[in-house]
């Protein structure tokens, strides 16, 4: 990127900046007719004599040579507005297309930066930077040869104009112009310069928030919390400091501008009205001088403020681009990988920790150990290997050209992405897009991409490369994906999944249908049927269900949407109508108000920022002090004096409330339940074309309800969760014969995850990235921090990954000789950090690896 | 007052004695219905668990597997707590525990108490004082039988 501003511009939007200034110039003309225009009309259409008058050949008395002058005035004042639309509309999009560029040219810069680098880079401040600090600049250099050209030409053909008329009135209002235009910059510079420490300010304050945050477990432990809000508060005082010194000259600066203003009209009446006293002017010319002058003062305030902004702007971007000062250009993203004869291998590659550059190898196909003690050397080196070290391009080598087939680093704890399994899966074939799917917008983001030095990539083209990954087609990578799954023992966990996911009815509507037959056999069994009484929540018209929710149990339906539930129709118009109708809309208020007051005596003493409250309570915490006045404004008044708004959160509130799960008894034991099913007939009546809720009926598929609920069609009991599995047992049989358990499991590698995979516990996270690294059916696999141990686990673990590597090698980082038993070939690092490297242990029946390479050459 | 049955029963486990009743009353809200038929089990030795149950009403059996054999060495009433230990050291459970005619519990996640405790520093202290103080009977039961089983080898020994 350009170390200035200006340069930036230039180099990007030369050819949109001169069009503006084309506009811009073009306004000029105009401008000045519409200034001639209102002198005409008083002097010559109001006051003046010898009519009527030709104006192109058309002969006009005084009243129609009036609306002519008018109406051409309008015009040129139309036509004036019109350029400036035209101009603002420009200026916005430009702006909008630089800060585009901005953006991702940092973003992209980062993401290009060296692992060693990105690993000290704070996110905190990096998104601050590219979201917030960027984005004032962008609308500034939409118009930053426009601006001044643009205002400044307004000035001089008000100016000019001025002077026109009478010298002396011209010079009148010019006077105090210099000692503006001389003392404002001198002030502005101060401004600029703490500009810049209030941005290293901000900048070094959102790194400290980011961090409090990341490291809140150690903080806490440490007991330092308190010293960590001082820092946090003390910046904050810093900032308020340089707020407080940039608007006090902020502020004078408008002062100054203010009061030369003022002075101006002052000159401009005393001249103006002697001369014409005097005769030596006409009105007509003293009241255009005033419009102008009235104009005049917008263009110089602008032009102020293009100032102001303009030194601004350049400090903002110059420090910004300081912190992205070491950054080169990226290195080029490579599609192939430097080819050798091992499967892995470095030469004479720096690796951190390490005091000399090393040269080892994995062999092709091999078990290979990397033993050392240091865990972050040995990491490092396992890094290397897999490439990703600083400059892997000339010192690492791998088996297959194809680079992201040559080798995938699985560290103990992977990264999950937030998206689906499936999402994750197949992250590892995310390598570049491979088909183009058309879209009607393709051809306008392609070209918005090519104007902003974006890359093409389209997310919504197909980038899964079936072939080149070595699968027949996208079904082979399918079934593969679901083959892994079972291999690494994650079948259970993702039919569970599956069971609590939702169905996309677009897509799978058949498998609805044998979800209902399976409802209906179960049903249909006399064992089956006791045992569902037993251990589900079955639904029933006629009965309350305390493992459904209290607005399930009243509408004895769900919402659609699947991002609604009934606590967000609280306050809809239908809802609350078809409460009022029957009667229970003042009784579920009391149930919300009940439910408050006992959770808010609960959770009394609990610190304001705990996830206690998140976890069990019903209402975010800082809602609490808005929920105590409704409960003391019900307490004086009757819950029904309520206004609409309250009433309806305290509805969402109690449509939430499951029994069976919070247990506080606001039901009174039946008496509010029996109101509430003696209600339900009239709500579900009233509700029942509705398009956007559906009602429960036993034979028929919810699409609201997850797949589980459809099949027991009722909610599981918790107090009977922990012995079902008898009852599970049988039905997941039943599942198995009637072909649906894979069904449920494609739909369970379609469920979200959850921020970063939340949902996940480590051991799956474990098994996820494992299996993303196997789809990628890659030349070998580098493990960091699993399968460390001579232990039966850990060495199960690694032949699975030999067999399903299918010819892959398998690499793994142990602490001791120990864990290297397996090992065809050792990586050893001493404790001096010298690397060496020979046959393992095991390497007695693997000639193969032995005739790579059989000595042992020190790195 | 809500959940009152399962606070004083909370409050007569030794771990929980002294915790402050209204912060037992949260602990009681945490936790959640279970209910076991005759004959099904709560807890398997061996396993792995974390979570730990206080009886509201029903019986339930301790089983200790030994060498193959299994016995029952001591059985569970209304208000008594089973499981604490695991809950707070996520060690394998000592004993299986089955339901003697229909069964209803609390039980208490091993999430939720750390969430607690976090919450209420105090009232991990004052846990941390029973368990130490049980700890200590323990030692010195233990001193005890150790100076008997002494006296009476040296006394065979005589």
């Amino acid at each position: 990127m350009a170390e200035k501003m200006t340069t930036f511009v230039w180099r990007h939007s030369a050819r949109d900046q001169i069009l503006m200034l084309v506009l811009t110039i073009c306004s000029f003309p105009i401008i000045w007719i519409s200034l001639e225009l209102p002198k005409r009309i008083i002097n010559d259409a109001i006051g003046g004599e010898d009519f009527p008058r030709e104006l192109w050949s058309f002969q006009l008395d005084q009243t129609d040579y009036l609306i002519a002058l008018c109406a051409a005035y309008l015009a040129a004042i139309t036509a004036n507005n019109a350029i400036k639309y035209v101009q603002n509309l420009h200026r916005g999009i430009l702006g909008e297309r630089m800060l585009r560029r901005m953006r991702f040219d940092l973003f992209r810069r980062v993401m290009g930066r060296p692992l060693s680098r990105l690993r000290t880079t704070s996110p905190g401040e990096l998104v601050q930077m590219i979201s917030a600090e960027l984005a004032p600049i962008g609308d500034f250099i939409g118009a930053i040869l426009a601006t001044p050209v643009s205002q400044g030409g307004s000035f001089l053909v008000y100016l000019g104009f001025i002077l026109a008329q009478n010298t002396y009135i011209g010079l009148a209002a010019l006077c105090l112009y210099p000692v503006q235009a001389w003392l404002i910059p001198k002030l502005q510079a101060k401004v600029v310069a703490m500009i810049r420490v209030r941005l290293a300010n901000i900048r070094a304050m959102a790194r400290e928030i980011d961090e409090s945050i990341d490291a809140a477990t150690e903080l806490r432990g440490l007991r330092a919390r308190r010293w960590h809000m001082a820092i946090v508060s003390r910046q904050l005082y810093d900032n308020y400091k340089i707020r407080r010194r940039i608007f006090i000259l902020k502020f004078l600066i408008k002062f100054v501008n203010n009061v030369a203003n003022h002075l101006t009209p002052f000159f401009i009446f005393l001249i103006g009205g002697y001369f014409v006293i005097h005769g030596q002017l006409n009105i007509g010319a003293l009241t255009a001088v005033l419009i102008a002058y009235k104009d005049l003062a917008a263009p110089w305030k602008e032009l102020l403020r293009f100032y102001q902004d303009y030194s601004d702007m350049s400090a903002r971007y110059t420090s910004i681009m300081e912190n992205f000062d070491e950054d080169g250009e990226p290195e080029p993203l490579l599609d192939r990988a430097p080819v050798g004869r091992h499967a892995l291998a470095l030469k004479d590659a720096p690796v951190d920790g390490l005091s000399a550059p090393v040269t080892c190898h994995a062999p092709a196909g091999a078990m290979t150990a990397v033993v050392c003690e240091d865990a972050a050397a040995r990491s490092a080196l396992l890094q290397a290997l897999s490439g990703l070290g600083d400059d892997a391009p000339r010192r690492w080598t791998a088996s297959t050209e194809v680079l992201y087939r040559a080798s995938v680093y699985v560290p103990a704890d992977p990264r999950i992405f937030t998206g689906s399994i499936r999402s994750n899966l197949l992250h590892g074939l995310l390598f570049r897009p491979v088909e183009l799917v058309e879209s009607p917008e393709r051809a306008i983001r392609g070209r918005e991409a090519q104007l902003t030095g974006a890359p093409e990539d389209d997310t919504e083209d197909n980038w899964i490369d079936a072939a080149e990954s070595g699968y027949d087609d996208l079904e082979a990578v399918e079934t593969r994906m679901l083959d892994l799954v079972r291999l690494m023992g994650m079948e259970d966990d993702l039919y569970m999944i599956g069971l609590g996911c939702r169905l996309d009815m677009s897509r799978q509507a058949p498998l609805a249908d044998k979800l209902l037959e399976l409802r209906a056999a179960i049903a249909g069994s006399e064992s089956l049927a006791e045992m569902r009484r037993d251990f589900i929540d079955v639904l029933d018209e006629d009965a309350y269900a305390p493992n459904a929710t209290l607005a399930e149990n009243l509408f004895f339906g769900l919402p659609l949407d699947p991002e609604m539930t009934w606590a967000d129709y609280a306050g809809d118009r239908a809802v609350q109508r078809a409460l009022d109708d029957a009667g229970v809309k003042v009784m579920l208020v009391e149930v919300g108000l009940d439910l408050c007051d006992t959770l808010i005596s609960l959770f009394e003493g609990v610190a304001a920022d705990s996830d206690l409250f998140k976890r069990y309570g019903l209402f975010p915490r800082a809602e609490t002090p808005a929920i105590e006045a409704i409960l003391r404004k019900s307490r004086a008044r009757g819950p029904a004096r309520l206004n609409r708004a309250e009433q309806a959160r305290m509805l969402a509130i109690a449509f939430a409330y499951n029994s069976a799960r919070y247990r506080l008894g606001v039901m009174r034991e039946s008496e509010r339940v029996e109101a509430l099913l003696a209600a339900r007939p009239r709500v579900r009546a009233a509700l029942k074309d509705d398009p956007r809720f559906a009602g429960f009926d036993p034979d028929a598929y919810h699409p609201a309800m997850s797949i589980a609920e459809n099949i027991f069609f009722g909610p599981g009991r918790v107090d009977r969760r922990d012995s079902w599995q008898p009852f599970k047992s049988e039905i997941d049989a039943l599942v198995e014969d009637r072909g649906l358990r894979g069904l449920i499991l494609r739909a369970g590698v379609d469920q979200q995850l959850g921020d970063n995979g939340v949902t996940l516990n480590a051991l799956q996270r474990r098994k996820l990235g494992l299996a993303r690294a196997l789809i990628k059916r890659p030349a070998a696999i580098v493990l960091d921090g699993l399968a460390m141990t001579e232990s039966g686990p850990d060495r199960a673990l690694r032949d699975l990954l030999r067999r399903e590597l299918d010819g892959g090698a398998l690499i793994w980082g142990a602490a001791s000789e120990a864990g290297a038993e397996q090992a065809e070939h050792v990586i050893r690092v001493d404790a001096a950090g010298q690397v060496s490297q020979g046959c393992g242990p095991a390497a007695d029946d693997a000639a193969g690896a032995r005739g790579v390479d059989g000595g042992s050459d020190a790195g | 007052m809500k959940f009152e049955a399962e606070v004083n029963a909370l409050q007569r486990t030794p771990m929980f004695q002294g915790v402050d009743p209204s912060r037992l009353r949260l602990l009681a809200f945490m936790g959640e219905d279970r209910t076991f038929r005759d004959g099904e089990l709560i807890v398997r030795q061996g396993e792995t668990s974390d979570s730990a149950y206080l009886i509201l009403s029903g019986k339930a059996d301790v089983i200790v597997e030994f060498g193959g054999a299994s016995s029952v060495v001591a059985q569970l009433g209304q208000s008594e707590v089973f499981g604490e230990m695991a809950m707070l050291c996520e060690t394998p459970r000592t004993a299986t525990v089955r339901a003697k005619g229909e069964l209803r519990t609390l039980l208490f996640e091993r999430e939720g108490m750390l969430r607690l405790l976090r919450e209420f520093p105090e009232m991990a202290i004052e846990m941390s004082r029973s368990l130490a103080q049980r700890l200590e009977r323990t030692t010195m039961e233990l001193a005890r039988l150790r100076a008997n089983a002494a006296a009476d080898a040296s006394s065979a020994g005589a």
